[in-house]
Order: structure tokens, then sequence, then C-alpha cells
């Protein structure tokens, strides 16, 4: 409130502000961000519960997106589901929280610079640390809201698939499945695929490039984001031995939201050792 | 206390938020059916998303083709020539009355136990296509389908170039019971046979509450076990297959329940033969056609497989019947009878359609058969 007040005296003058200002005090309350905290930690253990043996209700998210989602499969298994969409409101209510409060903080500390001028750097490092939170949060709700996904996608040794809606032309090259031949695993991993590894290329108008997949090791061209979802021959002597590959792709514009937040957290975090640093050295 | 209940009204508040974003979805316009999903987004268009994730524009015959679909992705409705890879896929035509608009199947005529496959391959309706791992696709071509169910993901390709939509009827995790009894659903709107789907659906719905009620209370849980041991690896059924729900169901203990993925999937032999050790039913993918005649030709197969309960003499082991995988539109009766299997205390006088009890010996089942 002071840091309001003392920046913008006017503000005080009109009762709408006035209840806007207190509204935005209490939505900053360090032990509403504590309450909010302590129930996320409780809803996710909650979730563990309902996810398990239901990922066909989760796993379509990925396709659909949010809102989609939220309005058919979650819509449609709530007991299982309700746990992710109160989830999703106490993350909204901490986004909130958090920027609340560092809105108040920040303000009263810029009117405050010259006076505690040792204590500016270090606090606004933390701020800044929770800025970078909040930006990764809205990376993910880009992401869930945004993306185009073009699923399921099979391709098989020399045909070309077209991608309706994007130009992209792919095919794949090649496919390295090792068997796997150790001891370090149980024994009925023997002669399974545990590290598929493909190559696919892709082209679109008069731009091409080829691309190593593996698992956990999407390729990337032009914006697009190609992930290896399955591919067969799973094992050695296994029921099918037809060769192919299913990969979806993405254009998730959550991305660059995701690496600004990073780079704006591990900002702050420097900034924060740094002043530390400093504050130690002065001290002695 | 006062935050909790500021958080509970912003719940509260947001919920309906998300609900009237998207008022336009109107009630049963979205249909799960385990990994399968059907959404009626207007008069002319349906999107299916198969077993494999891909959406599919279902699409009225003369209605304008939807934006974004490839061409072998928009499937006009009703479907009228159909080739399918699976025999639960023909069940289901059969169960819609739509068995007519079957034009390819990937079982040769001698194999089939459905009379109106059986007929339509004699009169050339019907044809062959080959064995489903390697399909005649100029005969396919020639047979002109309009729709291949299938379980295998390789042919998209080869069929987007020939201009055949094609459907997956299998999914990465196995069926679970429920999406087991409601496949049928997600087919019928291809053929516009909504109404057959949901009375079929029903029926095995209510044989389900009959099996359940009958079964309720049971203090003796048998203990089951479904799979094989092959030459170089072990299969089983899942404890999320329907199997093992069916088999949960009908108080008795499913000993791959903590089992979970695909259909058939591979377990170390050890985990099996632990768990034969305490198995009292065991059924066996094998039929007698392919070496299940009697316990001592399964032990003779796999001497290790011996050692399991259910193939000592105070076991009991199932094999199906060459057609019980041709019998998916029998759901209701298969579900009753492997509840008579696991209790057959509780259907006393149940005659065996879709299993057999395999006899210790070979010897027993000649003179049987000699009688």
């Amino acid at each position: 409130m002071d840091a309001l007040t003392t920046h913008n005296p006017g503000l005080t003058a009109r009762p709408f502000q006035r209840l806007i200002q207190r509204l935005v005090q209490r939505l900053a309350s360090v032990r509403l961000g504590i309450t909010i905290m302590l129930l996320l930690a409780m809803d996710v253990g909650a979730g563990y519960f309902f996810v398990a043996g239901n990922t066909v209700i989760f796993e379509p998210m990925n396709q659909a997106g949010l809102w989609p989602w939220i309005a058919t499969y979650a819509r449609g298994n709530l007991i299982q589901t309700g746990w992710f969409i109160i989830f999703l409101a106490l993350v909204a209510a901490l986004v909130v929280n958090t920027l609340c409060c560092t809105i108040l903080r920040l303000a009263r500390l810029w009117s405050q610079r010259h006076r505690r001028a040792s204590r500016f750097g270090f606090s606004l490092a933390t701020h800044i640390m929770h800025l970078g939170m909040v930006v990764i949060l809205f990376g993910y709700l880009a992401s869930y809201s945004l993306s185009q996904v073009y699923p399921a996608r099979t391709l098989v040794p020399d045909k070309k698939v077209r991608v309706p809606g994007t130009g992209l032309t792919l095919a794949l090259t090649n496919m390295e499945l090792p068997y796997y031949q150790g001891t370090r695993l149980p024994a009925t991993f023997q002669n399974r695929v545990i590290r598929p590894a493909v190559t696919m290329q892709v082209s679109r108008g008069s731009d091409q490039r080829i691309l190593n997949l593996a698992f956990n090791r999407p390729g990337r061209f032009q914006g697009y984001t190609f992930f290896l979802q399955r591919f067969s021959p799973r094992s050695k002597g296994g029921m099918s031995n037809a060769r192919y590959i299913v990969v979806d792709i993405r254009r998730d514009p959550g991305v660059p939201l995701y690496f600004a937040g990073i780079a704006i957290f591990i900002a702050g975090m420097l900034g924060y050792v740094w002043f530390w640093l400093q504050a130690g050295r002065r001290t002695r | 206390m006062k935050y909790i209940a500021a958080l509970c009204c912003i719940i509260a508040l947001l919920l309906p938020g998300c609900r009237s974003d998207h008022q336009e979805v109107k009630k049963k316009s979205f249909l799960q059916i385990g990994e399968f999903t059907i959404t009626r987004v207007n008069d002319q268009l349906i999107r299916a998303r198969d077993g494999a994730g891909r959406t599919l524009a279902l699409v009225p015959r003369g209605a304008p083709a939807p934006q974004g679909y490839a061409p072998s992705m928009i499937i006009r409705t009703p479907v009228r020539r159909v080739a399918a890879y699976g025999a639960f896929d023909v069940a289901t035509l059969r169960v819609l009355g739509k068995i007519d608009t079957l034009v390819g199947v990937t079982t040769p005529q001698e194999k089939w136990f459905v009379d109106d496959v059986k007929m339509g391959m004699a009169q050339g309706r019907i044809v062959f296509l080959g064995n489903s791992n390697a399909i005649d696709f100029e005969r396919l071509k020639q047979q002109r389908p309009e729709l291949v169910l299938t379980w295998d993901p390789a042919i998209i390709p080869m069929l987007d170039e020939l201009g055949i939509s094609c459907v997956i009827t299998s999914t990465p995790v196995a069926m679970c019971l429920n999406a087991r009894m409601a496949f049928v659903k997600f087919l019928a709107p291809f053929f516009g046979r909504e109404a057959q789907a949901e009375t079929f659906f029903n029926q095995v719905s209510g044989a389900l509450a009959a099996i359940r009620e009958r079964t309720k209370g049971q203090r003796a849980k048998p203990r089951v076990m479904w799979g094989d041991m092959y030459e170089k690896r072990v299969l089983v059924e899942p404890g999320n297959a329907w199997i093992g729900e069916l088999v949960g169901l009908v108080q008795s203990d499913y000993l791959f329940e903590d089992v979970y993925g695909t259909s058939c999937i591979e377990i170390s032999m050890e985990r099996f033969l632990y768990s034969g050790m305490e198995a009292t039913i065991y059924f066996t993918y094998r039929t007698p056609n392919t070496g299940a005649t009697s316990k001592a030709a399964l032990a003779r197969r796999h001497p290790l497989m011996a050692g399991i309960k259910p193939l000592g003499p105070d076991g009991k082991v199932y094999a199906p019947l060459p057609h019980y995988s041709q019998s998916g539109d029998r759901l209701a009766e298969i579900f009753t009878e492997i509840a008579a299997i696991i209790h057959p205390d509780l259907y006393c006088g149940h005659e065996l359609q879709f299993f057999q009890e395999l006899p210790d010996d070979d010897l027993l089942t000649a003179s049987k058969e000699a009688q």
C-alpha cells in the first residue's frame, strides 16, 4: 500500500482505486502464497493417484490443447480430472499472487532505492527470479493453448508423406534399431530395441534438412518440432516385422517464452549471488 | 482459513468460466471410448480419433469437404465398401448390420467360422487380400474399398497413395472392458448405425450387470492367469485389458493385475511361472488347432510350464475354440462363459461354447472323441 500511495498520492483520493489497492494488497499476501502452495502440494498429491492408469484421459491434452481438452476429456471424466482443474486454478492464483507481490515490492523498493541502496540489488534479484517463473508459466499456457499439433504421422522407408496445412514433406531415410544384447537390464529386455535412432528428411519449398530423431531428442525445422512417438519392429522376432515410425509435429509458440523465462530466472539468480557476495565483502 | 475460502470462490468462478467458453459443445457431442473418440462438430462433420491418434473427418456424402484434412483423412458416410484386417472389426460390422459392406479380409476362407463371410467369399464378393503382413495391394485396389480397418499403421502411406482411407482399430494400450464393449459406438458413425450400437452396448451392459449380481459376495476367489509361453517369449493379458478387468469383476483374482500395457504383453518367464504357482485357472492363447489339446500337450511344448499349478491335477486349463476370436458380436455370451468358468457352482449346467477345458492328457481326448 505504502509503495503505491507514496508513489501515486492521487490514488487514495478515489474510493474505487482504494478498493483496488486493498485488493492488490490482499492478493500480494505472503500468507496467501504459502496457502496456495500447500494446497498445490495436496492437489498434486491427489493427482498422482488419479493419473495412474488413466493416461488415456490426460495424454490427448498434448494434441488437443488445453481448452478443447477441458471441454471434452476433462468434462467427460470429472472425477479423474477434477484435481487438474483445481491445479490450474491454483496455479493461476499463484501467478496472480506472485505478480501482485512482485509489483508492490518492486514499487516500494524503487521508492526506497536511495535510502536502502545496499539492499536494492539484492531484493531486486529475487523479484526478477519470481518474474522469470511467471514467464515460464505463461509459456506453458501458450504451449497448451496456441500450439498447432499434427499428430501421428506414419513414415515408412522410401515413401514421402505430405503434412496438409504446413507445406511440409517428410521422408524416412534411415532407421537404426539396435537390439539390446547387454546384461545390465533384466533378461526380458534382450533383443528389444531400447534406443532407436532414425533419420528423416524434411522439406518445405526449396528448403530441406536432415533430422536425427530419437526418444526425448526431437528435431527442429522452420519453427516445427518433430517428436519420435513410436516405431516398429520393437523386438527381434516380434509379432510385427513392419518397419515404420510415427512422429508428432508441433509448432509451439510457448518455446520462446520458456527460454525467455529461464534466461530471466538465471539472470535473477546470478544477480542474487553477486549481491550476496558483495554484501558479504562489506560485512567483512 | 479466509484464504482457503477465497480460493474456493476463485475456483468456483473459474470452473463455469471454462464451461462458458465452450458452450457450443453440446451434451454427448463428445464420446470417449478408451483411446478412440468421436466429436460431433455439427451436422456436416464428425471428428473421429482412431487408435493411432489420427483425427479423421466423417462427412456425409454430398457435404463440402472440411479444410485442413488430407483427402484420405476425409471419410464419406455412410461407408459402403470396407476391407478389414481383424476378426473383431468384422464382428463389429455384424453388430452394426453392415457385414454387406465387407469386401476384403486378411484371413483365408477356410479359417472363417462366420457364415456371412464364408458365403461372401464363396460368392466372390469378399476376397482374401493376403496375410496381414503381406497384403496384395493390387487386389485391394480392385476391390475399391472406401475404408480399411486395420491394426497395422505401416500400410497408411501406401493407402494414402492409393487414396483409400484407413482407421487404426487397435491401440498401444490394451482396451479396457468399457472400451471393448463400446468400440461398436466408435465405428457406428462411419455407417450411420448409432442406434444399433447403443442397443448392442446396452445388451452387453445388461449381461455384465447380471454377472456382477450373480457373483456378488462370493468368498472363494479363484486365481486366474491368461497368457502363454512360446519358444522365445512369454505373452500375457495385462491387468488393464478387458480380460483382467472382467476377471476382477467376477470376484476372482487376476494374477497379472499389476501388469500394464498393450494386449499380449511380454513378461519374464520367471514372473509367469511364479504366478503359475498360485493360479487355479489358466486360460491359454492357443486353440486346440495350435497345440492346446491337453495339459500334457502344453507341458510337452514347454516343459517348464509343467510346474504351474493349473497344469496339475487340482488346476483347470481352458483353451479358446477356433471360432472364439471371430465371435466379438457375442460379447455378452463370452462374458457369461468366462464367469461360468470361474464360478462353475453359480452357473450349473452351463455348456461351454467358446472355450474348452483341457483334459490331463491326449488319451482322454481321443477316448472322448471315440465315444
